[in-house]
Protein backbone atom coordinates (compact mmCIF):
# COMPACT_ATOMS: atom_id res chain seq x y z
CA UNK A 1 0.00 0.00 0.00
CA UNK A 2 2.81 2.40 1.07
CA UNK A 3 4.81 1.52 -2.53
CA UNK A 4 1.89 2.63 -4.41
CA UNK A 5 1.67 5.48 -2.64
CA UNK A 6 5.06 6.31 -3.30
CA UNK A 7 5.38 5.38 -6.78
CA UNK A 8 2.37 6.90 -8.00
CA UNK A 9 3.35 10.64 -7.77
CA UNK A 10 7.05 9.23 -8.91
CA UNK A 11 5.55 7.88 -12.31
CA UNK A 12 3.14 10.60 -13.06
CA UNK A 13 6.23 12.79 -12.75
CA UNK A 14 7.78 11.02 -15.64
CA UNK A 15 4.84 10.64 -17.77
CA UNK A 16 4.35 14.72 -17.33
CA UNK A 17 7.82 14.91 -18.24
CA UNK A 18 7.87 12.95 -21.28
CA UNK A 19 4.90 14.42 -22.79
CA UNK A 20 6.40 17.91 -21.87
CA UNK A 21 9.53 16.72 -23.75
CA UNK A 22 7.38 15.26 -26.56
CA UNK A 23 5.21 18.54 -27.21
CA UNK A 24 8.39 20.98 -27.04
CA UNK A 25 10.08 19.01 -29.67
CA UNK A 26 7.02 18.82 -31.83
CA UNK A 27 6.40 22.62 -31.45
CA UNK A 28 10.11 23.94 -31.43
CA UNK A 29 10.32 21.88 -34.69
CA UNK A 30 14.12 20.30 -33.17
CA UNK A 31 15.72 18.17 -35.87
CA UNK A 32 15.63 14.44 -34.67
CA UNK A 33 19.77 14.79 -34.72
CA UNK A 34 19.72 16.80 -31.83
CA UNK A 35 16.79 15.64 -29.68
CA UNK A 36 14.55 12.89 -30.62
CA UNK A 37 10.75 12.21 -29.41
CA UNK A 38 10.82 10.41 -26.65
CA UNK A 39 7.85 8.20 -28.72
CA UNK A 40 10.41 7.53 -30.96
CA UNK A 41 13.14 6.38 -28.69
CA UNK A 42 11.19 4.12 -27.10
CA UNK A 43 9.64 2.57 -30.10
CA UNK A 44 13.72 2.29 -31.66
CA UNK A 45 13.82 0.40 -28.27
CA UNK A 46 11.80 -2.23 -28.62
CA UNK A 47 12.54 -3.11 -32.57
CA UNK A 48 16.22 -2.87 -31.52
CA UNK A 49 16.19 -4.90 -28.34
CA UNK A 50 16.98 -8.08 -29.68
CA UNK A 51 19.70 -7.29 -31.48
CA UNK A 52 21.20 -5.04 -27.64
CA UNK A 53 20.55 -8.37 -25.66
CA UNK A 54 24.05 -8.88 -26.27
CA UNK A 55 25.61 -5.34 -25.52
CA UNK A 56 23.44 -5.40 -22.28
CA UNK A 57 24.18 -8.79 -21.56
CA UNK A 58 28.48 -8.12 -21.68
CA UNK A 59 28.10 -5.05 -19.35
CA UNK A 60 25.80 -6.69 -16.87
CA UNK A 61 28.38 -9.25 -17.19
CA UNK A 62 31.37 -6.65 -16.50
CA UNK A 63 30.04 -4.44 -13.92
CA UNK A 64 28.62 -7.78 -11.70
CA UNK A 65 31.92 -8.85 -11.77
CA UNK A 66 33.52 -5.54 -10.98
CA UNK A 67 31.14 -4.81 -8.23
CA UNK A 68 32.11 -8.52 -6.62
CA UNK A 69 35.40 -8.27 -7.15
CA UNK A 70 35.68 -4.71 -5.51
CA UNK A 71 33.12 -5.16 -2.30
CA UNK A 72 35.45 -8.55 -2.01
CA UNK A 73 38.48 -6.68 -1.49
CA UNK A 74 37.09 -3.65 0.36
CA UNK A 75 35.47 -5.74 2.52
CA UNK A 76 39.45 -7.78 3.38
CA UNK A 77 41.04 -4.43 3.28
CA UNK A 78 38.74 -2.81 5.91
CA UNK A 79 38.85 -6.29 8.13
CA UNK A 80 42.59 -5.69 7.78
CA UNK A 81 42.30 -1.97 8.87
CA UNK A 82 39.98 -2.09 11.78
CA UNK A 83 42.71 -5.04 13.19
CA UNK A 84 45.56 -3.21 12.35
CA UNK A 85 46.94 -0.15 13.05
CA UNK A 86 49.74 0.01 11.61
CA UNK A 87 48.71 -1.21 8.35
CA UNK A 88 45.90 1.56 8.44
CA UNK A 89 48.18 4.13 8.95
CA UNK A 90 51.03 2.73 6.43
CA UNK A 91 48.00 1.94 3.37
CA UNK A 92 45.01 3.77 4.09
CA UNK A 93 46.05 7.35 2.88
CA UNK A 94 47.54 5.61 -0.63
CA UNK A 95 43.81 3.93 -1.04
CA UNK A 96 42.20 7.73 -0.54
CA UNK A 97 44.76 8.90 -2.99
CA UNK A 98 44.35 6.66 -5.39
CA UNK A 99 40.42 7.79 -5.38
CA UNK A 100 41.29 11.10 -6.46
CA UNK A 101 43.02 9.70 -9.92
CA UNK A 102 40.27 10.20 -12.54
CA UNK A 103 38.92 6.58 -12.99
CA UNK A 104 38.59 7.51 -16.82
CA UNK A 105 42.71 8.88 -16.97
CA UNK A 106 43.31 4.66 -15.34
CA UNK A 107 40.82 3.38 -18.15
CA UNK A 108 42.63 3.46 -21.17
CA UNK A 109 46.16 2.43 -19.37
CA UNK A 110 44.10 -0.23 -18.70
CA UNK A 111 43.09 -1.50 -21.82
CA UNK A 112 46.63 -1.00 -22.92
CA UNK A 113 47.52 -4.01 -19.88
CA UNK A 114 45.04 -6.29 -20.42
CA UNK A 115 44.01 -6.05 -24.35
CA UNK A 116 40.36 -5.41 -25.46
CA UNK A 117 38.03 -8.02 -24.05
CA UNK A 118 35.99 -7.46 -20.41
CA UNK A 119 38.47 -7.91 -17.60
CA UNK A 120 40.07 -4.04 -17.91
CA UNK A 121 36.21 -3.43 -17.52
CA UNK A 122 35.97 -5.56 -14.91
CA UNK A 123 38.77 -3.91 -13.42
CA UNK A 124 37.48 -0.30 -13.90
CA UNK A 125 33.93 -1.10 -12.22
CA UNK A 126 35.69 -3.19 -9.35
CA UNK A 127 38.11 -0.45 -8.71
CA UNK A 128 35.58 2.70 -8.90
CA UNK A 129 33.32 0.41 -6.38
CA UNK A 130 35.75 -0.13 -4.03
CA UNK A 131 35.88 3.31 -2.40
CA UNK A 132 32.70 3.33 -0.96
CA UNK A 133 32.79 -0.57 0.57
CA UNK A 134 36.44 0.46 1.90
CA UNK A 135 35.29 3.71 3.80
CA UNK A 136 31.79 2.24 5.26
CA UNK A 137 33.12 -0.85 6.41
CA UNK A 138 35.58 0.68 8.46
CA UNK A 139 32.85 2.79 9.83
CA UNK A 140 31.09 0.20 10.47
CA UNK A 141 33.12 -2.36 12.04
CA UNK A 142 34.26 0.76 14.24
CA UNK A 143 30.77 2.00 15.48
CA UNK A 144 30.43 -0.54 17.50
CA UNK A 145 28.83 0.40 20.89
CA UNK A 146 31.13 0.65 24.05
CA UNK A 147 28.97 -0.70 26.14
CA UNK A 148 27.90 -3.77 24.13
CA UNK A 149 31.79 -4.41 24.11
CA UNK A 150 31.42 -4.69 27.69
CA UNK A 151 28.66 -6.86 28.04
CA UNK A 152 30.72 -8.89 25.55
CA UNK A 153 33.73 -8.20 27.76
CA UNK A 154 31.83 -9.09 30.96
CA UNK A 155 30.79 -12.95 29.53
CA UNK A 156 34.75 -13.17 28.34
CA UNK A 157 33.65 -13.53 24.58
CA UNK A 158 36.67 -14.41 22.40
CA UNK A 159 37.82 -11.99 19.70
CA UNK A 160 35.85 -14.14 17.31
CA UNK A 161 32.91 -13.98 18.67
CA UNK A 162 32.98 -10.30 19.10
CA UNK A 163 33.95 -10.52 16.16
CA UNK A 164 31.28 -12.65 14.42
CA UNK A 165 28.03 -11.81 16.92
CA UNK A 166 29.05 -7.87 17.09
CA UNK A 167 31.49 -6.35 14.98
CA UNK A 168 29.93 -7.55 12.24
CA UNK A 169 26.25 -7.45 12.97
CA UNK A 170 27.02 -3.85 13.55
CA UNK A 171 28.51 -2.70 10.43
CA UNK A 172 25.79 -4.49 8.32
CA UNK A 173 24.05 -1.40 7.62
CA UNK A 174 26.75 0.49 6.58
CA UNK A 175 28.33 -2.09 4.55
CA UNK A 176 24.53 -2.56 2.91
CA UNK A 177 24.49 1.54 2.43
CA UNK A 178 27.85 1.52 0.56
CA UNK A 179 26.73 -1.53 -1.14
CA UNK A 180 24.21 0.23 -3.09
CA UNK A 181 26.39 3.16 -3.48
CA UNK A 182 29.04 0.77 -5.24
CA UNK A 183 26.44 -1.42 -7.48
CA UNK A 184 26.08 1.82 -9.78
CA UNK A 185 29.08 2.70 -9.71
CA UNK A 186 30.10 -0.15 -10.83
CA UNK A 187 27.90 -0.11 -14.10
CA UNK A 188 29.34 3.82 -14.51
CA UNK A 189 33.07 2.00 -14.06
CA UNK A 190 31.94 -0.70 -16.52
CA UNK A 191 30.49 1.96 -19.19
CA UNK A 192 33.77 4.34 -18.87
CA UNK A 193 36.31 1.02 -19.73
CA UNK A 194 34.04 0.22 -23.07
CA UNK A 195 34.29 3.64 -24.41
CA UNK A 196 38.27 3.29 -23.91
CA UNK A 197 38.18 0.88 -26.40
CA UNK A 198 35.72 -2.28 -26.78
CA UNK A 199 34.24 -4.08 -29.65
CA UNK A 200 30.48 -4.94 -27.74
CA UNK A 201 28.73 -3.48 -24.78
CA UNK A 202 26.22 -0.89 -24.13
CA UNK A 203 29.37 1.98 -23.81
CA UNK A 204 30.59 0.33 -27.38
CA UNK A 205 26.69 0.74 -28.49
CA UNK A 206 26.87 4.70 -27.18
CA UNK A 207 30.58 5.48 -28.67
CA UNK A 208 29.40 3.84 -32.49
CA UNK A 209 26.07 5.33 -32.75
CA UNK A 210 27.70 8.76 -31.05
CA UNK A 211 30.35 8.51 -34.11
CA UNK A 212 27.28 8.04 -36.68
CA UNK A 213 25.40 10.89 -35.40
CA UNK A 214 22.49 8.25 -34.56
CA UNK A 215 21.01 10.65 -31.46
CA UNK A 216 18.19 8.13 -31.37
CA UNK A 217 20.38 5.07 -30.33
CA UNK A 218 22.74 6.96 -27.88
CA UNK A 219 19.12 7.92 -26.09
CA UNK A 220 18.44 3.80 -26.56
CA UNK A 221 22.13 3.27 -25.38
CA UNK A 222 21.80 5.81 -22.27
CA UNK A 223 18.23 4.62 -21.30
CA UNK A 224 19.64 1.23 -21.26
CA UNK A 225 22.85 1.41 -19.01
CA UNK A 226 20.55 3.91 -16.68
CA UNK A 227 18.04 0.71 -16.28
CA UNK A 228 21.07 -1.77 -15.64
CA UNK A 229 22.14 0.93 -12.81
CA UNK A 230 19.04 1.15 -11.26
CA UNK A 231 18.50 -3.05 -11.90
CA UNK A 232 21.44 -3.47 -9.87
CA UNK A 233 20.44 -0.78 -7.07
CA UNK A 234 17.19 -2.43 -6.28
CA UNK A 235 18.53 -6.05 -6.49
CA UNK A 236 20.90 -4.98 -3.57
CA UNK A 237 18.12 -2.92 -1.43
CA UNK A 238 15.71 -6.55 -2.06
CA UNK A 239 19.02 -8.12 -0.60
CA UNK A 240 19.67 -5.61 2.30
CA UNK A 241 15.76 -5.82 3.22
CA UNK A 242 15.93 -9.96 3.75
CA UNK A 243 19.46 -9.59 5.63
CA UNK A 244 19.35 -6.89 7.62
CA UNK A 245 15.84 -6.43 8.68
CA UNK A 246 16.44 -4.14 11.67
CA UNK A 247 18.01 -1.72 10.17
CA UNK A 248 14.54 -1.56 8.03
CA UNK A 249 12.58 -1.72 11.46
CA UNK A 250 14.89 1.40 12.50
CA UNK A 251 14.15 3.24 9.73
CA UNK A 252 10.40 2.62 9.40
CA UNK A 253 10.29 3.76 13.23
CA UNK A 254 12.53 6.83 12.29
CA UNK A 255 9.94 7.68 9.35
CA UNK B 1 26.09 -26.41 44.87
CA UNK B 2 24.78 -24.55 47.51
CA UNK B 3 28.13 -24.37 49.49
CA UNK B 4 30.02 -23.32 45.88
CA UNK B 5 27.63 -20.39 45.32
CA UNK B 6 27.67 -19.22 49.16
CA UNK B 7 31.75 -18.98 48.49
CA UNK B 8 31.70 -17.94 45.11
CA UNK B 9 29.73 -14.87 45.67
CA UNK B 10 31.92 -13.19 48.54
CA UNK B 11 33.77 -9.87 47.66
CA UNK B 12 36.93 -8.89 48.89
CA UNK B 13 38.66 -5.58 48.24
CA UNK B 14 41.66 -4.27 50.04
CA UNK B 15 43.03 -0.77 49.54
CA UNK B 16 41.85 -0.40 45.76
CA UNK B 17 43.42 2.63 44.14
CA UNK B 18 42.42 3.68 40.57
CA UNK B 19 43.59 6.66 38.32
CA UNK B 20 42.92 7.24 34.91
CA UNK B 21 46.12 7.65 33.27
CA UNK B 22 46.01 10.23 30.28
CA UNK B 23 49.67 11.43 28.64
CA UNK B 24 51.60 12.53 31.63
CA UNK B 25 48.62 13.38 34.05
CA UNK B 26 46.40 10.78 36.08
CA UNK B 27 42.90 11.65 37.73
CA UNK B 28 42.17 9.64 40.44
CA UNK B 29 38.90 8.14 40.74
CA UNK B 30 38.98 5.41 43.63
CA UNK B 31 41.07 6.04 46.80
CA UNK B 32 41.69 3.21 49.05
CA UNK B 33 38.50 1.25 48.97
CA UNK B 34 37.92 -1.62 51.28
CA UNK B 35 35.46 -3.51 51.33
CA UNK B 36 34.01 -7.53 52.69
CA UNK B 37 30.87 -8.45 51.00
CA UNK B 38 29.65 -12.22 51.97
CA UNK B 39 27.73 -14.16 49.18
CA UNK B 40 24.06 -13.35 49.09
CA UNK B 41 24.02 -9.93 50.45
CA UNK B 42 22.29 -7.60 48.08
CA UNK B 43 24.38 -4.09 48.10
CA UNK B 44 23.25 -0.70 46.96
CA UNK B 45 25.95 2.16 46.05
CA UNK B 46 25.21 5.70 46.43
CA UNK B 47 27.53 8.95 46.37
CA UNK B 48 27.49 12.07 44.08
CA UNK B 49 26.86 11.76 40.15
CA UNK B 50 30.22 11.42 38.36
CA UNK B 51 32.27 10.37 41.54
CA UNK B 52 33.22 6.56 40.11
CA UNK B 53 30.69 4.26 41.10
CA UNK B 54 30.52 3.27 37.51
CA UNK B 55 34.20 2.48 37.43
CA UNK B 56 33.74 0.77 40.88
CA UNK B 57 31.42 -1.91 39.23
CA UNK B 58 33.52 -2.26 36.56
CA UNK B 59 36.82 -2.87 38.80
CA UNK B 60 34.83 -5.72 40.82
CA UNK B 61 33.75 -7.17 37.42
CA UNK B 62 37.05 -7.08 35.48
CA UNK B 63 36.01 -4.71 32.93
CA UNK B 64 38.94 -2.62 34.33
CA UNK B 65 42.28 -4.70 34.81
CA UNK B 66 45.73 -3.97 36.28
CA UNK B 67 46.57 -5.21 32.29
CA UNK B 68 44.92 -1.73 31.41
CA UNK B 69 47.34 0.98 30.20
CA UNK B 70 44.44 3.71 30.48
CA UNK B 71 44.39 2.90 34.27
CA UNK B 72 46.29 2.41 37.07
CA UNK B 73 44.75 -0.02 39.46
CA UNK B 74 46.02 -0.91 42.92
CA UNK B 75 45.33 -3.08 45.74
CA UNK B 76 43.55 -6.57 45.84
CA UNK B 77 40.66 -7.73 45.00
CA UNK B 78 39.22 -11.17 44.66
CA UNK B 79 35.68 -12.61 43.55
CA UNK B 80 34.97 -15.83 45.14
CA UNK B 81 38.33 -16.08 46.26
CA UNK B 82 40.03 -15.12 42.27
CA UNK B 83 41.24 -12.23 40.37
CA UNK B 84 37.99 -10.57 38.46
CA UNK B 85 39.57 -11.48 35.31
CA UNK B 86 39.37 -14.64 36.50
CA UNK B 87 36.18 -14.74 37.93
CA UNK B 88 35.10 -13.44 34.43
CA UNK B 89 36.19 -16.64 32.80
CA UNK B 90 34.23 -18.69 35.44
CA UNK B 91 31.32 -17.02 34.03
CA UNK B 92 30.08 -15.42 37.25
CA UNK B 93 28.95 -12.36 36.84
CA UNK B 94 25.35 -11.14 35.35
CA UNK B 95 26.24 -7.06 33.90
CA UNK B 96 23.10 -4.91 33.72
CA UNK B 97 24.19 -1.85 32.50
CA UNK B 98 22.69 1.63 32.67
CA UNK B 99 21.81 1.84 29.00
CA UNK B 100 19.76 -1.34 27.59
CA UNK B 101 22.69 -2.32 25.72
CA UNK B 102 20.04 -4.53 23.29
CA UNK B 103 21.30 -6.06 20.10
CA UNK B 104 18.76 -4.64 17.69
CA UNK B 105 19.51 -7.32 15.04
CA UNK B 106 18.31 -10.49 17.65
CA UNK B 107 14.67 -10.31 19.09
CA UNK B 108 13.98 -10.01 22.93
CA UNK B 109 14.58 -13.95 23.10
CA UNK B 110 17.60 -13.79 21.41
CA UNK B 111 19.16 -11.39 23.14
CA UNK B 112 18.62 -12.70 26.48
CA UNK B 113 20.00 -15.94 24.95
CA UNK B 114 23.28 -14.35 24.51
CA UNK B 115 24.97 -15.56 27.33
CA UNK B 116 24.61 -18.75 26.81
CA UNK B 117 25.64 -18.68 23.38
CA UNK B 118 28.73 -16.60 24.63
CA UNK B 119 29.36 -19.27 27.08
CA UNK B 120 28.78 -22.48 24.77
CA UNK B 121 26.35 -23.47 27.48
CA UNK B 122 23.65 -25.60 25.23
CA UNK B 123 21.09 -27.12 27.13
CA UNK B 124 17.37 -28.62 25.93
CA UNK B 125 16.28 -26.58 28.82
CA UNK B 126 17.53 -23.00 28.27
CA UNK B 127 14.69 -22.45 25.87
CA UNK B 128 12.54 -23.03 28.66
CA UNK B 129 14.72 -21.16 31.19
CA UNK B 130 14.60 -17.88 29.05
CA UNK B 131 10.84 -18.00 28.47
CA UNK B 132 10.17 -18.60 32.07
CA UNK B 133 12.89 -15.25 32.73
CA UNK B 134 10.53 -13.28 30.36
CA UNK B 135 7.25 -14.35 32.10
CA UNK B 136 9.00 -13.58 35.56
CA UNK B 137 9.70 -9.78 33.96
CA UNK B 138 6.09 -9.75 32.33
CA UNK B 139 7.39 -9.34 28.43
CA UNK B 140 6.86 -12.54 27.28
CA UNK B 141 4.72 -11.36 24.86
CA UNK B 142 7.33 -9.56 23.15
CA UNK B 143 9.62 -13.05 22.98
CA UNK B 144 9.89 -12.54 19.67
CA UNK B 145 9.66 -8.26 19.17
CA UNK B 146 12.96 -6.32 18.23
CA UNK B 147 14.30 -4.11 20.68
CA UNK B 148 13.44 -1.23 19.06
CA UNK B 149 9.62 -1.92 19.12
CA UNK B 150 9.84 -1.91 22.77
CA UNK B 151 9.23 1.27 25.34
CA UNK B 152 12.20 2.08 27.24
CA UNK B 153 10.89 0.27 30.36
CA UNK B 154 10.74 -3.06 28.18
CA UNK B 155 14.33 -3.01 27.06
CA UNK B 156 15.48 -2.34 31.01
CA UNK B 157 12.90 -6.00 31.72
CA UNK B 158 15.23 -7.79 28.68
CA UNK B 159 18.78 -6.23 30.07
CA UNK B 160 17.73 -7.83 33.49
CA UNK B 161 16.60 -11.01 31.77
CA UNK B 162 19.45 -10.98 30.35
CA UNK B 163 22.03 -10.53 33.09
CA UNK B 164 20.39 -13.03 34.67
CA UNK B 165 19.93 -16.10 32.36
CA UNK B 166 22.90 -18.13 33.21
CA UNK B 167 22.39 -17.76 36.88
CA UNK B 168 25.86 -15.50 37.73
CA UNK B 169 26.87 -15.54 41.30
CA UNK B 170 27.34 -12.19 41.24
CA UNK B 171 24.88 -8.98 39.32
CA UNK B 172 26.46 -6.03 38.81
CA UNK B 173 23.69 -3.47 37.76
CA UNK B 174 24.35 -0.07 37.51
CA UNK B 175 20.98 2.14 37.93
CA UNK B 176 19.00 -0.10 35.75
CA UNK B 177 15.80 1.96 36.75
CA UNK B 178 16.88 5.12 36.67
CA UNK B 179 14.97 6.07 33.49
CA UNK B 180 12.28 4.22 34.50
CA UNK B 181 8.41 5.75 35.58
CA UNK B 182 8.34 5.28 39.18
CA UNK B 183 5.16 2.69 39.44
CA UNK B 184 7.83 -0.04 36.91
CA UNK B 185 10.54 1.22 38.84
CA UNK B 186 8.51 -0.09 41.84
CA UNK B 187 7.10 -2.86 40.32
CA UNK B 188 10.40 -4.01 39.26
CA UNK B 189 12.45 -3.58 42.33
CA UNK B 190 9.78 -6.13 43.61
CA UNK B 191 10.71 -8.38 40.98
CA UNK B 192 14.69 -8.12 41.45
CA UNK B 193 13.75 -8.87 45.33
CA UNK B 194 12.43 -12.02 44.71
CA UNK B 195 15.19 -13.63 42.34
CA UNK B 196 17.21 -12.59 44.81
CA UNK B 197 15.12 -14.14 47.39
CA UNK B 198 14.97 -16.98 45.41
CA UNK B 199 18.51 -17.34 43.64
CA UNK B 200 21.07 -15.61 46.49
CA UNK B 201 23.26 -13.53 43.75
CA UNK B 202 25.06 -11.01 45.24
CA UNK B 203 24.35 -7.75 43.97
CA UNK B 204 25.75 -4.62 43.68
CA UNK B 205 23.30 -1.92 42.63
CA UNK B 206 23.83 1.19 41.31
CA UNK B 207 21.65 3.99 42.12
CA UNK B 208 20.40 7.61 42.83
CA UNK B 209 17.43 7.11 44.24
CA UNK B 210 17.47 6.86 48.30
CA UNK B 211 14.20 5.28 48.66
CA UNK B 212 14.84 2.35 46.32
CA UNK B 213 18.70 2.35 48.16
CA UNK B 214 16.80 1.86 51.15
CA UNK B 215 13.97 -0.65 49.96
CA UNK B 216 16.21 -3.10 48.30
CA UNK B 217 19.72 -3.22 50.83
CA UNK B 218 20.86 -5.41 52.92
CA UNK B 219 24.35 -2.94 52.91
CA UNK B 220 24.22 0.80 51.13
CA UNK B 221 27.51 1.51 50.74
CA UNK B 222 28.04 5.80 50.22
CA UNK B 223 30.78 7.10 48.56
CA UNK B 224 32.29 10.49 48.63
CA UNK B 225 32.98 13.49 45.62
CA UNK B 226 35.68 12.04 42.85
CA UNK B 227 37.98 10.96 43.80
CA UNK B 228 35.97 8.50 45.87
CA UNK B 229 36.53 7.06 49.06
CA UNK B 230 34.22 5.01 51.44
CA UNK B 231 31.82 7.62 53.41
CA UNK B 232 30.25 5.18 55.22
CA UNK B 233 28.15 1.58 54.98
CA UNK B 234 24.70 1.62 56.00
CA UNK B 235 23.51 -1.66 57.11
CA UNK B 236 19.53 -2.07 57.07
CA UNK B 237 17.15 -2.27 59.73
CA UNK B 238 14.83 -3.80 57.73
CA UNK B 239 14.20 -7.99 57.80
CA UNK B 240 14.79 -9.46 54.81
CA UNK B 241 10.95 -9.59 54.39
CA UNK B 242 10.01 -6.35 51.93
CA UNK B 243 6.55 -6.00 51.00
CA UNK B 244 5.82 -2.93 49.39
CA UNK B 245 4.06 -1.16 52.40
CA UNK B 246 7.63 -1.57 54.51
CA UNK B 247 8.02 1.94 53.09
CA UNK B 248 5.55 3.81 54.68
CA UNK B 249 6.90 2.22 58.34
CA UNK B 250 8.81 4.57 60.82
CA UNK B 251 12.39 2.24 60.31
CA UNK B 252 11.86 2.97 56.63
CA UNK B 253 11.73 7.00 57.23
CA UNK B 254 14.32 6.40 59.76
CA UNK B 255 16.88 5.06 57.08
CA UNK B 256 16.20 7.31 54.45
CA UNK B 257 16.60 9.79 56.64
CA UNK B 258 20.04 9.02 57.50
CA UNK B 259 21.08 8.16 54.18
CA UNK B 260 20.04 11.73 53.03
CA UNK B 261 21.69 13.32 56.22
CA UNK B 262 25.25 10.79 55.02
CA UNK B 263 24.85 12.37 51.31
CA UNK B 264 23.74 15.78 52.67
CA UNK B 265 27.08 15.53 54.46
CA UNK B 266 29.28 14.70 51.59
CA UNK B 267 28.23 18.04 50.39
Amino acid sequence: MNLIRQTIPVVIFLILVLIFWEFCVYIFNIPEYLLPKPSVIFTKLFQSLSFLYPHIGVTALESFLGFLLGILLGTLLAIVFVHSKTLELSVYPYAIALKTVPIVAIAPLLIVWFGNGILPKVIVAAIISFFPVVVNTVKGLRSIDEEAFDLFDSLAASKWQVFIKLRIPTSLPYIFSSLRIASTLAVIGAIVGEFSGADKGLGFFILISSHRLETVDMFVGILLSSLLGITFFYAIALIEHYVVPWSRIISSEAE
Amino acid sequence: MQQLRKTSGNLYLSHVNLSFINGKNSLPVLIDISLEISSGLFITVVGPSGCGKTTLLKVIGGLLTKNDKQISLKGEILVGGVEPSQAKFSRMFGFAFQNPVLLPWRTVSSNVKLPFELIGHNNTQDGEKILDLLKLMAILNFADAYPNQLSGGMQQRVNIARALVHDPSILLMDEPFGSLDELTRERLNCVLLNIHRVKQPTIIFITHSLTEAAFLSDKIIVLTHRPAKIKCIINSTLGPDRPINIKTSIYFARLVEQLRAELADIN
